[in-house]
Formats: structure tokens, C-alpha cells, sequence
């Protein structure tokens, strides 16, 4: 710093801002996990119940999962055998995703938090990171696994934060995604739990 | 103005121009398919950039609920 002094004031106060951003703009793309040994944080869930009059159903697995979604959304393409409904803004990007998928790996209520991040890591994200679980969630017709987790997609490096669940029911078992840019999640998080309240399996 | 003043200033624009980069996209995700190759996966993932099963998520959109099939 004593060397900044003794050369001219503008240029000081260049080198000194460039410095003093530098760690902030770090902080503010932080995507780190957080320090070990800390306990994961229940998952805020809403209470399983019916979706609002008005919003749409598409069914998957022969009509023995149905999920809800709002009336913003609208289906969108995904794998065969799924239900995803999404919503864009005018420049195309995501504000808001639903995805349903009948399980097919070795996914269980039990591994479903590690095996979720581990997925993500796998096959879409450079970064994935656990939020928060609940185990024994009550959904209508059945009992589901839920996480909430950040990820940085390996194209883009698009931020996102989901919630996703495990649901298993009598016959069947599925998962439900629920994801927001991160830098929306706050406000697309209401509407997207209510989603997957409404989610029905038999 | 010193040389090594001036070697510190380059470093540090460099270092907040890289930084600013990573964060870019931050608020912007889309869901339009990517049209370059597709990106390895040396881990027996789907590939991604429109490789495997062309899904949104293999294109910098969110992830569904497939189990790797």
C-alpha cells in the first residue's frame, strides 16, 4: 500500500478498486459446498394436497402418476416415458422447470439424496451441492425422499437450484423435478413446491 | 509508474475479468440446443452439447429425474 501512495492518485484508486472487487465477485459465483460435518437442514415442504382449479395434469406411467402444473407452464419435450412442463421468458430462458420420470436406475427412498447429487455430477453439472433432505415425505398415494440442491450445468454454466423427490407409491415409483435459475429460485420456489404437492402417485 | 505497480494492476484486471466471466451466466439459462460437438463424458454419463439423448439437460437446461438411461 505504501507503494501506492507514491505513484499517481487515479491509478491508486484503479489498482485499489480492482483489488477490493476481486474477492467479492468470487464470493458472489461461490458454488462450494459447505463445510463438512454440518447437518443437512430439513426440506420446507408444503402439506400433499390437490392442485389449484385451473392448473393442468399430464399423466406418465399409464396414468399412475399425474403431475400438476400451473398454468404459466406448458409441456415441453423431454425423454420418452416423461412429463416435463416448463416456462421461458422471451429470450428462451428457463424461469421455471417440472419434470416427472419413472425410476429407472437404482434409485431408492434410502440412497435417493447421494444418488441425486452423484447423478447430477455424472451426467449434467461440473458443481451439484445438498441444500437440504426430508426422508418419509407424504405425497398423495405415496411416500417420497426430497432433496434440495444447487448445480452449475456443464454447458452454460447455467445456475440452478431444484427440488427434487423420490416418490414411491403401491405399484409404482417415480421421481418429481422441481428447478428455478437459482438467481429465481426465491420466487419460483412457491409455485413449484405447490407443484409438487399436488404430485400423485398409485 | 513502477513496473511492478503496473504488473500488479494488469494481473488484478485480468483476475476480475475472469472472474466476472465465470458469473456471466448466471441469470440467463436457456433452452435453446446447442449446435457445436458433443462434450466427453469420461465418466459414462450422457454426453452433453446435444449428445445422447438430446435432452434439454444434455444443453445447459435443468436436469430431469432420469436415472442415467
Amino acid at each position: 500500500m505504501a507503494r501506492l501512495t507514491s505513484l499517481a492518485a487515479g491509478l491508486g484508486w484503479v489498482a485499489a478498486g480492482v483489488l477490493a472487487a476481486a474477492p467479492v465477485a468470487a464470493a458472489g459465483c461461490s458454488s462450494s459446498p459447505a463445510a463438512g460435518g454440518a447437518s443437512i437442514p430439513r426440506v420446507r415442504l408444503l402439506a400433499a394436497r390437490h392442485a389449484p382449479a385451473g392448473w393442468h395434469n399430464a399423466s406418465l406411467l399409464g396414468g399412475r402418476a399425474v403431475l400438476a402444473y400451473p398454468p404459466a407452464m406448458h409441456l415441453v419435450e423431454g425423454d420418452r416415458g416423461t412429463v416435463s412442463a416448463a416456462k421461458f421468458n422471451a429470450s428462451g430462458a428457463y424461469l421455471m422447470y417440472l419434470n416427472a420420470t419413472p425410476k429407472q436406475s437404482s434409485e431408492t427412498l434410502g440412497n435417493w439424496p447421494g444418488f441425486r447429487i452423484e447423478h447430477l455430477k455424472k451426467e449434467n453439472a461440473v458443481t451439484a451441492r445438498l441444500i437440504a433432505e426430508s426422508r418419509g415425505v407424504r405425497f398423495l398415494g405415496g411416500t417420497g425422499t426430497c432433496v434440495v440442491d444447487a448445480y452449475v450445468t456443464k454447458v452454460k454454466s447455467n445456475h440452478y437450484t431444484e427440488l427434487a423427490c423420490f416418490v414411491r407409491g403401491q405399484t409404482t415409483s417415480s421421481v418429481i423435478i422441481a428447478a428455478a435459475p437459482t438467481a429465481r429460485w426465491a420466487s419460483a420456489s412457491r409455485v413449484l413446491m405447490r407443484a409438487v404437492a399436488a404430485y400423485q402417485v398409485q | 509508474m513502477s513496473r511492478t505497480f503496473g504488473r500488479t494492476l494488469i494481473g488484478s484486471l485480468a483476475l476480475l475479468a475472469a472472474l466476472v466471466a465465470s458469473c456471466s451466466s448466471h441469470s440467463t439459462p436457456t433452452h435453446h440446443h446447442a449446435s457445436h460437438s458433443s462434450a466427453p463424458n469420461s465418466s459414462g454419463g450422457i454426453p452433453q452439447n446435444n449428445g445422447g439423448d438430446h435432452d434439454g439437460d444434455n444443453n445447459g437446461g435443468p436436469s430431469d429425474g432420469d436415472g442415467n438411461k
